[in-house]
Order: structure tokens, then sequence, then C-alpha cells
């Protein structure tokens, strides 16, 4: 079935926890030992860990009042679930759909009912573990007719500035000019990422939306211990923290290339080595329209460690439409503080929501990484900002990467999106 | 000093530098919006409450609209169109394959409508329409460059043309006769941009190339069109600028990595007011005040308009209903008509009012 009734009692074997562990480079010993001078640095850097003086840290009123808020418990990420027999039937299904959409050369997106229809045919969704996962879209709860109607009135069409995201009708639209088989799939391997992904799923909506994770999807530290549907309060969390570091930014090399740019950014944060946008262009399938959010998770899966069970779990496309600016909060500080690993943000790259643009541009995406909850003030969102409009015309001075707002205008600008998501 | 103690004291000294290195914040990236930033070295002025009569669009929020005397532009969402109507007639003006409504410059006698390219490479295209006749015409010489800063006062139409050499330039239209002309070009290696125009003159803000972060002066245009440096503000920190009678507000970014958060200042009669802080990019002259946003500062607060006046004053012109989470979003002034976009966790609404 398609779209079904929970999967209430099977059993998905969860892979146990391991140990949270500090997030270590992955630096290869062999280039250590090639440089003597990378040897003395690494000698220094002994020196300077025994000095307990690190860059990007929390102080030690962070950590204690981190450690002693009202019932705080350290947040556990969730790795892959285990895909069932169940689940690939469903995959199977949804697949089966797609065979009935013919090819289509060419597609005339600025015609309305050519949008509706193509909404209509395209908009496949998966019932997995419980969870909606709708293809091109991520895990939402809206129906699949709300997301066909999201999708058909795409506003980006008639023309923005684009920076590099991809809107999702053009998403799918790419799909569907693809050969049968090669649709097929990519169908699968998304879905199947996908439904890898839904205990984290579960998690996430425990922590912020206060549901009950069905027992099969509770992570070991929950199964034994008594597990409130509570989700993480800001007063669990210290009043900073951020993560990355601030020199490994760029700004993006191509008006559309945010995608990379971001990826670029994050991977750079997770290996310590700086690979090329054009290197991630590729891997992303990044074209001229831009970059998917679903390649975006897809490829911080691949490419990075934060997806590992010591950091966020396997990154998935978050439908964030329902959840009110404190959840959405509490997501960043979640994924920021507990999970040390940053966030893909969404949002539409307006002046109404960046106020010192000198004009509107598309869907975007940026690094989030790091929040201050600024009791004096209202919350503040860090962010690398991979947008440099100094770059192509003298229309917009040069602003450094390294940004902080007010996270409430972050969040209008992620709800203004039409795809209301975001890849945590 | 002993052998011991001068080598305890280099070693020490090597590791402090060492130390300092290592940090590749040495600034810390968050201080509190309560933290002085700007300590402002002019005479600080307190608000008073003056608010204006302010009226719902009848628009849903996400749809831009400018609201002037007579008339008022509403941009379709998406960018696709403006309607320009006065209660009666009702003009449509489609921004063209590609293109996204960009910019929409209103008063009383004509309306400017910018047509960007989605992709920034071709032209704006942009359309003049005569209020009075309903005429349009397209602004052809100079030609408009592919992005950027416009504005209009009094049918005369400032915008940003290239130039010889891929300078960036400011042309000035006549809007009635279309008769136009490039009246200045940056120097190589900088630009301008966020240009206002009012009764009281036109400014704008020029930059160059610098890094980390370029150096931007506010200026005031001079009778030949030339930007003439503002007194006043501290080197490379301005960022917005308008003209008044008697002098000129502007605003500061002290904290690069912060930079929608600024601090406004005004000169008038040769003295310097600190008018507190303000959102970066949201300063604009309306009839014959100067206007900007203030973000909450503390929880509780709410978000205000506030108003510089001919008599030295500041005014909250606006201030909302919701506290907190809530922020005003490019406002939009035609003749001396403001019209606010107000995003809020408690509510959205979208207003205008009068300039009194």
């Amino acid at each position: 079935m398609v779209e079904g009734s929970i999967l209430g009692t099977e059993v998905f074997p969860m892979p146990f926890p391991r140990p949270r562990l500090p997030h270590l480079r992955r630096t290869s010993a062999r280039q250590v030992v090639r440089r003597p001078a990378v040897i003395g640095a690494a000698a220094l850097a002994v020196v300077v860990a025994s000095a307990t003086f690190l860059p990007d840290r929390t102080t030690p009123d962070e950590q204690a009042r981190t450690a002693s808020g009202p019932g705080v418990q350290q947040a556990q990420a969730v790795g892959r679930t285990e895909v069932t027999p169940r689940m690939r039937g469903e995959i199977e299904a949804v697949v089966a759909r797609g065979r009935t959409i013919p090819q289509r050369r060419t597609a005339a997106l600025d015609k309305v009912a050519v949008r509706e229809s193509l909404a209509r045919d395209l908009t496949r969704c998966a019932w997995l573990g419980g969870q909606r996962y709708c293809l091109g879209v991520g895990f939402t709860t809206r129906t699949p007719a709300e997301v066909a109607t999201s999708l058909a009135r795409t506003q980006v069409l008639p023309g923005r500035e684009t920076t590099g995201d991809l809107d999702p009708l053009a998403a799918l639209v790419r799909t569907a000019l693809l050969p049968p088989r090669a649709r097929q799939a990519a169908d699968r391997r998304e879905l199947v990422r996908a439904a890898e992904s839904v205990g984290k799923v579960w998690q996430l909506r425990q922590d912020l939306e206060g549901v009950e994770v069905p027992v099969q999807f509770r992570t070991a530290q929950q199964t034994s211990t008594t597990t409130s549907a509570r989700g993480a309060r800001s007063g669990d969390y210290p009043r900073r923290s951020r993560i990355l570091r601030n020199a490994d930014t760029r700004s993006q090399n191509r008006t559309y290339w945010c995608g990379p740019a971001t990826i670029q950014m994050i991977a750079w944060g997770s290996s310590g080595t700086k690979v090329s946008q054009h290197t991630w262009a590729r891997r992303l399938g990044t074209t001229t329209a831009g970059t998917a959010i679903t390649d975006m998770v897809r490829i911080v899966n691949k490419h990075t460690d934060y997806d590992d069970e010591d950091h966020a779990g396997p990154y998935i496309a978050l439908d964030i439409s329902d959840y009110a600016f404190h959840q959405w909060y509490r997501l960043m500080m979640r994924h920021i503080h507990d999970y040390k690993a940053p966030v893909v943000l969404h949002p539409v790259l307006e002046k109404r929501y960046f106020p010192y643009l000198d004009d509107d541009a598309s869907g975007h995406f940026q690094v989030g990484r790091g929040f201050d909850q600024n009791p004096d003030g209202r919350p503040l969102l860090g962010y690398y900002e991979p947008w440099d409009q100094s770059k192509f015309d003298p229309s917009e001075p040069f602003i450094p990467r390294v940004q902080w707002r007010r996270a409430y205008r972050s969040y209008r600008a992620n709800q203004a999106h039409f795809q209301r998501n975001v890849g945590v | 000093m002993a052998h011991g103690t001068r080598l305890r004291a280099l070693v020490l000294t090597a590791l402090a530098v060492v130390l300092a290195g290592c940090a590749d914040d040495p600034q810390p990236e968050t201080p509190t919006s309560q933290e002085p930033t700007d300590p402002g070295t002019g005479q600080t002025v307190e608000p008073t409450d003056a608010p204006l009569e302010w009226r719902p669009t009848g628009h849903p929020t996400e749809q831009r609209v400018v609201m002037g005397t007579t008339w008022s532009a509403v941009v379709a969402p998406g960018g696709s169109s403006v309607t320009l109507t006065d209660g009666e007639a009702e003009t449509v003006v489609a921004a063209g394959a590609g293109r996204q409504v960009a910019e929409v410059l209103l008063d009383d006698a004509w309306a400017v409508l910018v047509m960007q390219d989605r992709t920034e490479q071709r032209p704006s295209h942009a359309v003049t329409v005569d209020l009075a006749t309903g005429e349009q015409r397209d602004v052809v010489t100079p030609e408009p460059a592919n992005g950027g800063s416009w504005a209009m006062h009094d049918g005369n139409l400032y915008y940003p043309t290239w130039g010889e050499g891929r300078a960036w330039c400011l042309a000035t239209l006549a809007l009635k006769d279309s008769n136009g002309e490039e009246a200045w070009c940056a120097p190589p290696r900088t630009g301008w941009s966020g240009l206002t125009a009012s009764a009281a003159g036109v400014a704008m803000m020029t930059f160059d190339d610098a890094r980390p972060v370029a150096c931007r002066t506010v200026a005031l245009l001079d009778a030949t069109s030339r930007p003439e440096p503002l007194d006043g503000p501290d080197p490379c920190t301005a960022w917005d600028v308008a003209a008044t009678d008697d002098g000129a507000v502007w605003s500061s970014v002290p904290r690069p990595r912060r930079q929608e958060e600024a601090e406004l200042h005004a000169v008038a009669d040769g003295t310097t007011y600190d008018l507190g802080p303000g959102t970066t990019g949201s300063l604009l002259p309306c009839g014959d005040s100067v206007f900007f946003a203030r973000d909450p500062q503390r929880d509780g607060d709410p978000a205000r308009l506030m108003r510089w006046t001919p008599a030295h004053t500041l005014e909250v012109a606006y201030e909302s209903a919701a506290t907190g989470d809530v922020f005003i979003a490019e406002p939009a002034c035609a003749g001396d008509v403001l019209t606010l976009t107000v995003l809020s966790e408690r509510g959205d609404e979208q207003v205008w009012a009068t300039v009194a």
C-alpha cells in the first residue's frame, strides 16, 4: 500500500548506539608521518589541547549549565533504521507507480495547467514506519494532495535571481525526463535512504513535538529508561553554542552554486580538508537550475561523518511547516549543541527577511552552525552565508561569511520557502 | 634575569602567541544586544510616541503592496506582474519571461516598475507609467544594469548602468521627456548601492573591495550628481543614508558579523544625534521625515518604526501589537504614504499611513 496505516506490530531492529565520542577530523596516519611539520603541529596541538583552550567549545559555565539543566538528558542520535521487508514492499509499490508516468521530453513549466498536471502525476509518497516521505520533498506531515498543491503553486518559476536552490517541481521534472528504468532506480535509492532514516524522524518528532516514539524505534537508552514524551526545552541548553571553524568558509563561486558552497563548508568541517565546489557540484548533480535539498542531505550522509551515530544520524529533509518558532529553534539547538552537527538551512533569500540585500533572490542554502539564546534580547542563529553579491557585480559590498542574526527572521525565511523544510 | 626564568618567560610567551593564533575567532561572535557596540559621539535622542494613523491594506502579507495617496501598486505572487490601480482604472504590467518585479517606485505622478532578469544576466527592463495619462515608456538610455538600487523623486529617476570598462555608474533620467544621462561612475574596484531620494536630496553608499570587510562610505550627491562623502560617520562602517533639509541620517554596522544590526545617527545643522539601534537596510525618506525599523531589543519589546523629524525629534511612528518575535519587513514609501509589512508569531499585518 502506498499510503497506509502505521506499521504498528513490526519490530525494527535499531543499531546499538555507540558511545558518543569527541568529534575528530578524518586525517590519515600516512599523511601525518610524511610531514615533520605536521608532526610538530600535532605536538603543538597536544600542548594546546592540554591547556584546555579549544576554539568553538562551550565555557565551563555553559558546560555546568548543560549538565545540571532541568531534566536534561544527553541527546542520543539515532543510527540507521533497518529496512524491513514491509518497507521494501512499500518502496516497490511507490516505484511501480512511477512506471506509469510517461517519460517527458520537455515540460512547459511556465504554464499553470502543466505545473498542476506535473505536480499531480509526480508527487509520490511512501508511508514508512509510520512516517510519510514524499519523493523530492522529504519527510512531511502534509498529505500528498497538499504537497502536490504546494508544488503546483511554486512561485519561483516566473523568475527569481537563482542562487542555487533547485525548486522541487523542477527536481521532479528532472526525474520525469529520465528514462523509466533510470527513474525507477533513482526513486528506489531515495526511498531506501528515507526508510533508513525513519528512526531519526521519530526521535526528532519526540524531541520537538512531544509525540510518543513507537517501541520499535526507541533507542537502547530510551528502552532501558522511562522515557518522557516531552521534548527538550530551551532551558536544557546552554546560552550559546557553536560548531565549525570560521576559517573554513567560502562564498559560492557561481550564482547558482549555493548548494555546492554549503556542502563545501559542511564537509570541510567534517574532514578538515577543502574540496572544490566544482567537485561538490558534480556530486550533487547541480545544474544551472540549482541543487535539490534531497541531494544535499544525500551528500552529507555520503561524504561526511555528521551522519554517524556520534553526531546527528542520517540527515533527512524534514518538513517544518507545522513548527512554531520555539520548536524550530529547539531543532537548531538539538542539532548544533547535542549532535555537534551543522544544519542545511533552506530559506528564501528575500529582502523582507534579509534586509541588507539589494534585491530578492531565490530559495537558498546556508550552513546553520550556532545559536545564542540571548536571554537579554531575542534568540540568535549563527550561520555561514555562501552568497556574496559582490562577487558578481558591484551592487552590494562584501560582508563576512560568518553571520549572526535574529533567529525569528531565519525561521520566517524558512517558512516562506514553499518547500518548508531543512536538512537535519 | 636568571637563565631558567628567561627560558620560562620565553616558553610562556611562545605559548601565548600559539594560543592566540589558535583561536580563529578572537572576538566573541555573539555579544548580547545590551553590550555597548557603538557608544556614539553625538547627542542622545530619546524617542516619544507619535503613532501615525495606520490602516490595513486589505492584502495578504505575502503580497508586496505599495500604497500611495491616489494610486497603489500590488505585486503578484512570484513577482510576475504589477497591478496599478486608483480604485477605478487598473493597469497590469507583466514582468515578462524570465523576469521578476524587483522595484516598484510610486508617487502621485509616476510609477516606475523595474523587471529584473531572473539570472541577473540581461539588463533590467524598466517601465515608466505616467499616472495622469496612463502612458507607458521603457527606460532605454542609459541602459539599466542587471541589478542594483533605484530611486525616484519629483519626476527624476536614479538607477545603475554599466559604463565604459564595466564601471558601475549612476544614471539620471527625467521621466517627463525620458532624457537620461550617465551622471557618475564609481572608480575601478569600487561600487555603490542603497540609493535614496527625497526633496532634501539624493544619497548613496559607496564601497571598495577590501577584505575581510568592504570599506563603506555614505555620501550625498552634489548638484552634478557626484557623491560627496558625509562628514561624521566612522570610517568604513556606514550602510544606509538619507538626506534631510539640514543634514542627513545614516546607519553604521559596528559588528560585521551582525550585519543586520545597525546604529542610527543624524546630523543637523552641524550637530550629531545618536538615534539608537535599527535594522540595516530599513532607512527610508518619506514625506518630510526619515524612517527606520527597530527590532525588539528586549523580551517584551514590540517592533517599532522610528521617525526622525525636521524638528530634530525622534518619534515612534508605529509600534506592533506583538512583542518579542516580530519584525518590520521592507517598509515602502510612495510620496508621503508609508506601507509596512509586519511579521510576527502572533499574526502578520500589512498597514499603511499618511505621513502627516
